[in-house]
């Protein structure tokens, strides 16, 4: 099970931290750069996925860059669904064969199996004028069995003359569209097991950012985003579940509901800093809010120490925290049903719940000046629930990439 | 197109070439650097046409610049062509790698303390000038791009033809 | 919110010391970065040049983790493009 944030940031992701070439990731006299990466993501007892990322970025003129980007994805294993059994724990309700993607096997749907495999391209196009504009037209596509995305976007980057402040403005759109591997969406609040089904969801999601890049002294670089976005659609997880016990030995299981809307903001800053020690620090921190009412904080901080060779050691640390989204519940509680019905909107997904995640890893490599880069690293990240079925939530990344420049 | 049109057009060319340079008959600021055998000072290429050019080992763009600045001053070397290399890099041995790899085969100094580009209000790396023979500072290119050599290449030419 | 004390933490802390062996260097560091400015000459930028310079410096690993990242937290987004680096041409 995927969940709708990933899809929902599809273009966010596209616009704003990939699908614009920097001036140095292909260097200004290598003509083309090929990069590619495996990356393999094991949660404890749930998902794995496995990733083949590829990109090549091209100078088509002295004023033209073109990048493409591939990947794909392979997903399996097992997540939590939402739904809890009449102990308030894991379900044991049989299910329907083949119904939603749960598994009969493991007789539960506490726990959901699936799999997936996804592909996706990018295509980018940077045009430079006049030495100090920038303008960049990128789009996007994602294609897996229960989702499907599409997203076109453009960003605007002016230097000062002295090129010591960077102005950006860009702005991206997403075509998203979002069904169950079995076809359709449930309606909401119907019984798990009732097979109601509606049509395919979709969804259009909006983004803009402006940001100003400075450099602050000769061995620093700041950075400052606002970012503010709106999806409308069908935001809900056509798989999740949400549950409600009655007593010992009755629960209900229903399907998710989210709001229609998501109106969502973020104040991001970034710092890259080299050392008297010659080691290159980037550090930054984002402040996240949004209309369901999630409030989060981001900080990463990374340490590159670089050795002669052109090896390098770089420790990594990165702090996550949210609040609950105010739709957000544990299961539906029972006084309330019986008082007024179901609440407007409610879910019980994890991802949306107050939780803190911390994430440790090392990179380690090697760079070839100008014929390419040799990187390999290993994290590990645990997310701890205030207020889920499952406390916690473990994985582990490790991730092999190569780049290489040709002139 | 017969010989003497030709002639008739790069002379208007040059002469055309020689007053828009006058335009800026400014002259260019002095200097006394530090070079691979003795001092380079501008003062003592008084009579040449001289390329200035800024540069350093962290410049990308420095690396297809230099192959081209090779060439102009093989060619016109015997006409009074003398390029000059002001190297910028902090520290001189990432100047001595650079030019292990890229080599240049011309007239080399080194400004490691960065007074020289002020005086010549560098706004980006690389920057050329071209000098005249009076020592007029007479053409300015920021950064380098390859669809702009030929143009550069006929200022050259330009200058090396006026006394 | 739980607030624990994580083996995460001790590494936290051991990260941020590694690259200041003590407390001078971690003022220096702050100084340094956050509280110098300097209006760089194009020809001071030797060091910024550097890809590792790069507010994203290595874009194959920052895609990743957005990735791994967006699939398993609400909040999303944020990175833009940035400016910087040599400055050359």
């Amino acid at each position: 099970m995927k969940s709708i944030q990933k899809k929902l940031a599809l273009a966010s992701c596209t616009l704003l931290s990939h699908g614009l070439p920097n001036a140095a990731q292909a260097a200004e006299g290598e003509d083309w750069a090929v990069d590619g990466s495996l990356l393999h993501y094991a949660e404890e007892d749930r998902i794995t996925v496995n990733k083949f990322i590829g990109t090549l970025v091209t100078n088509v003129s002295e004023s033209d860059k073109v990048k493409v980007d591939l990947v794909y994805d392979t997903m399996s294993g097992s997540t939590p669904s939402g739904a809890l059994d009449s102990a308030g724990s894991f379900a044991t309700v049989s299910t329907p064969s083949g119904a939603g993607g749960f598994s009969a096997s493991s007789g539960s749907t506490s726990i959901a199996d699936f799999e997936d495999t996804r592909l996706g391209v990018s295509l980018d196009w940077e045009h430079t004028k006049k030495r100090v504009h920038r303008i960049n037209y990128g789009s996007s596509i994602s294609v897996e069995k229960d989702f499907t995305s599409f997203g076109v976007n453009t960003n605007y980057a002016q230097d000062t003359s002295s090129r010591i402040v960077t102005y950006s403005a860009g702005i991206a759109a997403t075509f998203d569209s979002v069904r169950r591997s079995t076809g359709g969406t449930p309606e909401p609040f119907t019984e798990y097991g009732d097979g109601q089904s509606l049509d395919e969801g979709s969804r259009v999601t909006w983004d803009t950012i402006f940001g100003v890049t400075r450099v602050l002294n000769r061995r620093t670089l700041g950075q400052i985003n606002f970012s503010t976005g709106l999806s409308e659609g069908y935001l809900t997880d056509p798989y999740k579940l949400i549950s409600r016990t009655l007593n010992l030995s009755e629960t209900h299981t229903y399907f998710e509901d989210r709001p229609s809307s998501r109106q969502r903001s973020s104040v991001y800053m970034s710092m890259a800093h080299t050392t008297r020690h010659d080691n290159v620090m980037h550090l930054s921190y984002r402040y996240y809010w949004d209309d369901w009412d999630i409030v989060s904080n981001t900080i990463d901080y990374r340490l590159k120490f670089r050795y002669e060779g052109g090896f390098f050691i770089e420790p990594h640390f990165r702090y996550y925290d949210q609040t609950a989204a105010n739709f957000y519940m544990f299961s539906i509680p029972q006084e309330t049903y019986q008082l007024s019905g179901f609440p407007e909107y409610a879910s019980a997904d994890y991802r949306l719940d107050q939780m803190e995640g911390t994430t440790v890893g090392i990179n380690i490599g090697k760079t070839f000046p100008g014929k390419g880069k040799l990187r390999f690293r290993v994290e590990q990240i645990e997310w701890i629930y205030d207020n889920s079925l499952f406390d916690t939530n473990k994985a582990l990344v490790v991730q092999l990439s190569y780049k290489k420049l040709f002139e | 197109m017969s010989v003497l049109s030709k002639s008739v057009i790069t002379a208007l060319f040059s002469v055309f070439l020689i007053y828009s340079g006058h335009a800026n008959a400014e002259k260019a600021p002095g200097f006394s650097l530090k070079g691979d055998r003795g001092q380079i000072s501008l003062q003592k290429l008084r009579g040449k046409v001289v390329y200035l050019d800024f540069w350093a080992s962290w410049c990308v763009p420095c690396r297809k610049s230099f192959p081209w600045m090779n060439k102009m001053q093989q060619k016109y070397k015997s006409k009074g062509l003398v390029v000059v290399g002001i190297n910028l890099d902090e520290s001189q041995a990432d100047a001595k790698n650079f030019l292990k790899q890229v080599p240049g085969n011309f007239t080399m100094a080194y400004d490691p303390q960065g007074k020289t580009p002020g005086k010549y209000k560098v706004e980006v790396m690389p920057t050329s000038y071209l000098i005249d023979r009076r020592g007029n500072l007479v053409h300015t290119h920021r950064g380098f791009k390859k669809s702009k050599a030929d143009k550069m290449e006929a200022e050259i030419q330009a200058l090396l033809s006026k006394k | 919110m739980k607030r624990i004390i994580t083996i995460h933490g001790v590494v936290l802390g051991l990260l941020l010391l590694s690259g200041c062996s003590t407390m001078k260097d971690f003022s220096n560091t702050v100084k340094d970065s956050l509280f110098t400015y300097e209006k760089v000459k194009p020809w001071q930028k030797g060091e910024l040049a550097k890809e590792d310079m790069q507010l994203v410096d290595d874009g194959m690993m920052t895609y990743a983790d957005d990735h791994i990242y967006f699939s398993k937290e609400a909040a999303t987004g944020g990175k833009g493009v940035g400016g910087g680096g040599c400055g050359c041409n």
